[in-house]
């Protein structure tokens, strides 16, 4: 009997399934046909919950204030991953590019300059402030006119004065300073200018896109990297906007420095440049003065007119 | 307790669907299915559907609800190892 029963119960429930079922598909059906009358009733039907959902989407209130940041809060850490990955395979290219250029001055036998490290036994504001004493003088073979080095190639210094067993760096910001300079990104030279507090400036013209971030380099020494444009003047009244250099670290925080061990004559591009536009001048100058004509005389075969220019 | 909870989360559905949650909203939907059933889905996939104005085109919700309605009706009784009408018989 339980077993009938059973039997009984589930024709039921699929007689039931079966008439909702067929009742849904006729409401379907004159939705389809009617769709005017479905549209108007499902609206008037789901106000409220649209009420809701406006209040959800556009009010000022708290709770949805907090929905509608937490949305943002995922999409910023959407974004911030892309530029993380974005980021990793950038550096990547950047060491790859590391070692192939190593590479490369190794094929072209460009070796490194020895290099003396030094500890820094005395700085601002113990000294004078863009001088700095190390603990490495002329018996360690560091000479008047090496480049000082922070790291691989961020050069801050030039030795001033060697004794024994110490010597003087003059940062490049010490005020009076001034070297030529190569800006990276708009790819101007320049000449940078001591400041004085740790801090060097370059000037260009306006117009020129000097923007925060842009690499200095010091030509006349390699490597020369001195630093990157931290903060730019730009008055558009004024003919030339300045960036502003920093040093790679806080004088208060080097500890150790490097010093090349060898003095490099520094090349001065300027004076380069003004070489090669006088080559190319006197290239390009024709000396009317001292030239003569050649003629052809009519019993050979007839020649263009040649131009002798004379030395 | 059970019939709040259950209301809450059927408003919850249809709000989810408005915000464009879909996947909340299927969520929802399927532990609505395996609480209450998914013969109450019907009207609100219709009125859904009435609302975002489907029925001049595909309503896709109600169609996606009737198809959803067949499918549980016949897998939760199999889920459900207590099942009511089977304790009475």
């Amino acid at each position: 009997m339980k077993v009938h029963s059973r039997l009984n119960s589930k024709k039921t429930k699929e007689k039931r399934i079966a008439r909702v079922l067929f009742g849904a598909g006729v409401v379907l059906l004159l939705g389809v046909t009617i769709p005017f009358l479905f549209t108007l009733v499902g609206r008037v039907v789901m106000y409220p919950i649209h009420s809701t959902n406006e209040w959800l989407r556009t009010s000022s209130s708290r709770l949805p204030m907090f929905l509608r940041e937490q949305d943002e809060l995922v999409d910023e850490i959407k974004r911030l991953e892309n530029e993380l990955a974005v980021a990793q395979s950038t550096d990547l290219t950047q060491q790859r590019l590391f070692e192939e250029n190593m590479w490369l001055r190794e094929l072209l036998s460009v070796h490194e300059r020895e290099r003396i490290a030094a500890a820094v036994i005395a700085r601002p504001t113990e000294l004078p402030y863009d001088l700095m004493q190390i603990d490495r003088g002329s018996d360690d073979s560091v000479q008047v006119g090496a480049t000082v080095y922070v790291g691989a190639d961020n050069v801050i210094g030039i030795v001033t004065y060697t004794a024994p067993s110490y010597s003087f760096v003059e940062l490049f910001t010490t005020p009076g300073f001034s070297a030529t300079a190569f800006i990276s990104g708009p790819n101007v030279m320049t000449t940078l200018e001591g400041y004085g507090g740790g801090i060097a400036r370059v000037s260009v013209p306006q117009g020129i896109p000097l923007t925060v971030g842009n690499l200095v380099y010091v030509p006349g020494i390699d490597p020369g990297v001195f630093g990157r444009v931290a903060y730019v003047e730009n008055r558009p009244t004024q003919p030339e906007q300045y960036g502003y250099i920093v040093l790679p670290k806080p004088v208060t925080g080097i500890n150790y420095v490097a010093v090349a061990k060898d003095v490099v004559a520094p090349t001065a591009p300027p004076t380069i440049e003004e070489r090669v536009r006088e080559l190319i001048k006197s290239a390009l100058l024709v000396d009317t003065k001292n030239f003569t004509i050649g003629t052809s005389t009519p019993s050979t075969t007839p020649t263009t007119t040649p131009i002798e220019i004379l030395p | 307790m059970k019939t709040i909870l259950s209301a809450l989360i059927f408003i919850l559905i249809a709000i989810m669907v408005m915000q464009n949650q879909l996947f909340a909203a299927v969520l929802l939907a399927g532990w609505f299915t395996w609480r209450v059933g998914a013969f109450l889905l019907l009207p609100l996939a219709i009125m859904l559907d009435g609302y975002f104005g489907a029925f001049y085109d595909v309503p896709v919700i109600t169609l996606c609800a009737i198809a959803w309605y067949g499918v549980s009706e016949f897998v939760r009784p199999r889920l459900l190892m207590h099942y009511k009408e089977y304790e009475k018989a």
